[in-house]
């Protein structure tokens, strides 16, 4: 058995040389989709991509493609994954990433303005990209996902958006509304659920990623709605969107100077809000649900009048649900639930961070794979290569002109027009899990009333000081010493 | 006073039952989800439903098929390694009194306290830098550094029971160190070693996290790491899931029915 | 092999004791190649980076104690430690005293045909995928349709239903139960092949003097077993020490911190943060902790143990 193991570990010497000697002819790129390429879990993005890939092929004789498949799991399996390459300098050439990346850890990412800048010959002559590729992208998220730098580190193919998705056999029997004109309306609805026996509405939240965060996120940006506009920065500035997300920077400055603070009475209306969707509409035990996959089955099941789910759940509701179901979204604040809320706003949750968005890794330079990994990416993204790859998608909005959405997500394209939420999710918020973890940690203890509202505001000080102290520290903003 | 030689012993039996249908639970929910479309799951998750649905099986089939080819191979170059050395290690430490002794097996011993996720990172950087990412190899010896601590445990305890008078008595006779450890402690310490080999197959075919890291393609994949392939993030079909799941399972326990009653009596020896 | 040069050794009385002194650290050679290279580097590289401030991509300084100082200004680090307490110590004592009910349970069967069939069936579920086990038990716990609430509302105890995880309350105990009825471990079977080790003189003894089989237990059966069931406890101890599936794929820690231990945390400062540095100082605090209880249950385990020449 011995010999047997000798043997093998000469011919992988053997194998490894003769991947070298053959290196020298062939380019290969390593290129990760997320679950936009998932053949186990959604076979037909693997025929989709087989077509895709053998078409590239014969374009291309000389570049090898190793597309690598979504392993599943957990994202935190991805990030062991991932890690694990970044520290052996073996990440894949084109990669996907959670959207915040762009700003907390751009120096990863190879800047992809002057591509953006040239041609695109994957498109025919006259149509839009072919002599711009830029054009052939949302323009409204190529402005979102752009760096404060002014660089833009990913593209982004599709968009995701979450619904609303409403019983209505529980809700009309009742003689409850399926629509409401504002906050207090649904909120009302909610308690005449509860007074009934019925669990109003289904998130779950947890330490890590949650739907509870996408409440949190529309509830904080009503609390400090008159706020927002006030710590854009000019230089964040966007023609194509009247209504933003706040930067990193721009949420940043806003804790230096005392303004996102808890001692901000807009910080108690905030608590008030999440105190009273947590009374009167969350699932009871929101906090002990594992997953979303648990949601989507007590929406199923009938359990909870309403379900807070993804377009992506669009299949599994459309086939599971054995009643009349809609899929909606939440009403806007008014002056009522917030004093400053100055003019109704219906924020919508979702955007770029979704399955779709890509990038280069920085590797690409010394590996001399740049050239390459852009030309496939550029052959990816036209948009007759990349309609089979949308047909495919579940349930997700395709952001490539010229590329219709596929079906199941037409639905939701009403809601995506909506105007963003001005402060993005606890995890985004700075750039990454580690302020987000802690904050999620606290809401938790707070929302089950194991911790005090003095407890909570003390401890959360305290994270966004560390927070801001330490991205001062990475960024060195000129406005981090005064 | 319950149990004499002769008493009965009803109530044992009933508890015992009891204890056992608790145990089994998860294996009849494993079998009841894998033959249910998603809506079935939705309707009743704890018991069968009917019709069975058995397509779940041809979905996952071709994935699983290559996998189980995939891990009994891993599996076996596992147990080459894992049992040579766990039998050399033991055999050293339960044989012999050396200088250095407690020490040398405190240092092994300590490994196990080590988190394996604490060397992750640093384990992919060098099992990469010995050209060994993506390759069975990579797979097998990382692996086997792990499962060989608890072998050497066993294998110890095991040799420190055999009587010294077996080895005394061939050592008179003219056998040398080699012919000691071939011709007498190996035959005498199978029973140990098959229970350290099950062991080791069960760690081996369950181990999910490094062949996830370790491996980008997923023909590669041994079995725990396909399976979850089958868990996408934002959609899951529990009927394929646990299709997979029982499909995994079946090859392990027909292994099991086989040398069950083996394995249970080479526990006797630790 | 070079069989003829060893025997040729042996011929010469002098080079024979030199042989036998470095015999078995020849035979520990293989392993210890195998474990130096896949073991102790990439623990010591831990180690070592737990002084740093790696973030894994680029350069690190070191930081001397800097990451451990930070971690015990951790409010959540320093629940994680008695978090880790308390579900290592209620899965040790579950384990080891569901396991040796089964196994004096099992005992109790007389027919050794029976016996065997009862060993074998607690034996079997062994095969079962652990992360299977963690998904089950995610669907007893859920607090709207799980078997456990719906089974509390069947028998009448309908005051009884809790969101079992989602409540600091109830959520650790809950993960610590996970697997119950821990009849299909190791443990089991070791404590019934060491029970059935004792000799039938002590139990008739026993029995001849009129002790009931509780009695029995306790001053026959339990000191007997000392040696394995040390072995087993160290064992559970410390798998459930480096626990990090039930909090993957149940509890992400929460809520609050109440599930978090610090082989999660690990992963999530790791992983999630990035925070490699401090990622391997919360690695080497697990060890430390690990290695003193290992080293209290060698020398209970080894003491007044012969070394066999």
């Amino acid at each position: 058995m011995i010999t047997k193991f000798v043997t093998k570990l000469i011919l992988a010497g053997i194998i490894s040389l003769s991947f070298v000697a053959s290196q020298a002819q062939a380019t290969k790129i390593s290129v990760f989709l997320q679950n936009i390429y998932a053949p186990e879990s959604n076979p037909a993005s693997k025929e989709a991509f087989e077509q895709l890939l053998s078409s590239y092929k014969e374009a291309n004789p000389d570049v090898e493609v190793d597309l690598i498949p979504y392993m599943g799991g957990s994202q935190s399996d991805y990030y062991a994954w991932l890690t694990s390459r970044i520290a052996a300098g073996d990440e894949p050439d084109v990669g996907w990433s959670h959207w915040y990346d762009r700003n907390a850890r751009s120096e990863r990412w190879l800047p992809l303005n002057e591509y953006l800048e040239g041609p695109n010959e994957y498109i025919p002559a006259g149509q839009p990209g072919h002599d711009r590729w830029m054009d052939i992208f949302d323009e409204g998220v190529m402005a979102q996902i752009r760096h404060g730098n002014g660089n833009w580190y990913q593209l982004n193919t599709n968009w995701v958006e979450t619904g609303l998705y409403l019983n209505e056999d529980i809700l009309t029997s009742r003689g409850l509304p399926v629509e409401w004109d504002n906050w207090s309306e649904f909120i009302d609805t909610c308690k005449a659920l509860r007074a009934d026996g019925i669990q109003p509405l289904g998130v779950f939240s947890s330490v890590g990623w949650s739907t509870y965060q996408w409440l949190d996120t529309i509830l904080i940006s009503a609390a400090f709605q008159d706020s927002l506009e006030k710590w854009q920065l000019p230089e964040y500035s966007n023609p194509f969107m009247t209504a933003r997300q706040l930067t990193l920077e721009e949420i940043s400055k806003a804790v230096h100077e005392g303004e996102y603070n808890v001692n901000n009475p807009r910080f108690d209306t905030f608590l008030d809000l999440t105190e009273e969707v947590v009374t009167h509409c969350l699932v009871e035990g929101f906090t002990g649900i594992p997953d979303l996959d648990t949601v989507l089955n007590l929406f199923l099941s009938g359990e909870t009048a309403m379900g807070w789910l993804g377009t992506w759940n669009a299949v599994a509701v459309q086939d599971g649900a054995k009643f009349n179901f809609r899929s909606t979204f939440y009403p806007p604040f008014t002056s009522d639930n917030s004093p400053y809320v100055s003019d109704p706003i219906m924020y919508r949750v979702g955007g770029p961070s979704s399955s779709g968005q890509v990038g280069l890794s920085i590797s690409t330079v010394e590996r001399g794979t740049v050239d390459a990994a852009i030309d496939f990416a550029k052959f990816y993204t036209a948009p007759a290569n990349y309609q089979a790859v949308a047909n495919s998608d579940q349930g997700m909005l395709t952001v490539i002109n010229g590329v219709e959405s596929p079906d199941v997500a037409k639905g939701f394209i009403s809601i995506s027009k909506l105007p963003e939420r001005g402060i993005t999710d606890a995890v985004s918020r700075f750039g990454g899990e580690e302020f987000g973890t802690p904050h999620n940690r606290m809401m938790q203890s707070f929302m089950m009333g194991d911790i005090s509202r003095d407890e909570l505001k003390e401890d959360y000080q305290k994270l966004l000081d560390k927070t801001v102290k330490k991205l001062c520290e990475e960024n060195a903003w000129d406005w981090c010493s005064s | 006073m319950m149990s004499t030689k002769h008493g009965k012993s009803i109530p044992q039996q009933i508890v015992l039952l009891f204890l056992a249908i608790i145990t089994w639970y998860p294996l009849i929910f494993m079998v009841s989800t894998s033959l249910k479309t998603q809506n079935q799951f939705y309707e009743n998750y704890w018991w069968f439903t009917y019709p069975f649905d058995f397509e779940n099986y041809l979905i996952v089939w071709d994935r699983i098929s290559i996998a189980i080819f995939n891990s009994i191979h891993y599996s076996f170059g596992t147990l080459v390694v894992v049992l040579t050395l766990s039998l050399l290690g033991g055999y050293a430490f339960g044989r012999f009194k050396f200088y250095g002794k407690n020490i040398l097996f405190l240092a092994v011993i300590m490994l196990l306290m080590i988190p394996g996720i604490l060397t992750l990172v640093p384990l992919f950087v060098l099992t990469k830098n010995l050209g060994m990412a993506n390759s069975s190899l990579g797979f097998i010896f990382p692996l086997a550094g792990f499962e060989i601590v608890i072998g050497i445990f066993i294998m110890r305890l095991f040799f420190e029971r055999l009587p010294t008078e077996l080895f005394h008595a061939a050592k008179i006779e003219g056998a040398n160190e080699i012919q000691l450890l071939l011709f007498v402690a190996i035959p005498l310490a199978l029973p140990g070693l098959g229970t350290v080999a099950i062991l080791d197959l069960l760690f081996t075919w369950n181990e999910l996290l490094w062949p996830l890291v370790l491996l980008s393609d997923q023909d590669a994949y041994p079995v725990s790491a396909a399976v979850i392939t089958f868990r996408n993030q934002y959609r899951v079909d529990n009927g394929n899931l646990f299709a997979a799941y029982v499909s995994v399972s079946i090859p392990l326990m027909i292994l099991f029915i086989f040398v069950v009653r083996k394995f249970i009596r080479g526990i006797e020896g630790i | 092999m070079e069989k003829s040069k060893l025997l040729e050794n042996s011929n010469s009385r002098i080079k024979l004791n030199n042989w036998v002194r470095y015999t078995p650290l020849l035979f520990l050679l293989p392993v210890a190649i195998e474990l130096i290279i896949f073991r102790y580097i990439p623990s010591f590289s831990a180690i070592y980076y737990s002084f740093t401030d790696w973030d894994v991509m680029g350069d690190w300084k070191m930081v001397g104690l800097e990451n451990y100082r930070e971690l015990f200004d951790d409010r959540v680090f320093k629940s994680t430690l008695w978090n880790m307490l308390t579900y290592t110590s209620i899965r040790t004592v579950a384990t080891l005293t569901m396991a040796f009910i089964a196994a004096e349970l099992v005992l109790s069967v007389r027919d050794p045909v029976i016996r065997m069939y009862w060993k074998i069936a607690f034996v079997m579920p062994m095969v079962m995928p652990r992360s299977l086990l963690y998904i089950l038990w995610g669907f007893i716990y859920e607090p709207q349709a799980g078997m456990l609430n719906e089974a509390l509302i069947a028998i009448g105890l309908e005051g009884l239903t809790q969101p079992w995880l989602g409540q600091s309350s109830t959520a650790l105990a809950a993960i610590s139960i996970i697997g119950f009825p821990f009849v299909s471990t190791l443990a089991f079977l070791v404590f019934i092949t060491s029970l059935e080790g004792i000799s039938r003189d002590l139990i008739e003894t026993s029995e001849l003097e009129g002790g009931s089989v509780l009695k029995r237990i306790f001053v026959v059966d339990l000191p007997m077993l000392r040696a394995p069931i040390i072995f087993i406890a160290l064992l559970v101890a410390l798998e459930s020490m480096q626990a990090v599936e039930p909090q993957l794929i149940l509890t992400r820690g929460g809520p609050g911190s109440a599930t978090e231990m610090p082989g999660h945390y690990l992963y999530t400062v790791a992983f999630s943060y990035f925070n490699f540095g401090m990622a391997c100082a919360i690695g080497v605090i697990i060890l430390l902790i690990g290695l003193i209880l290992s080293g209290i249950s060698t020398w209970m385990r080894y003491r007044g143990a012969y070394d066999v020449d």
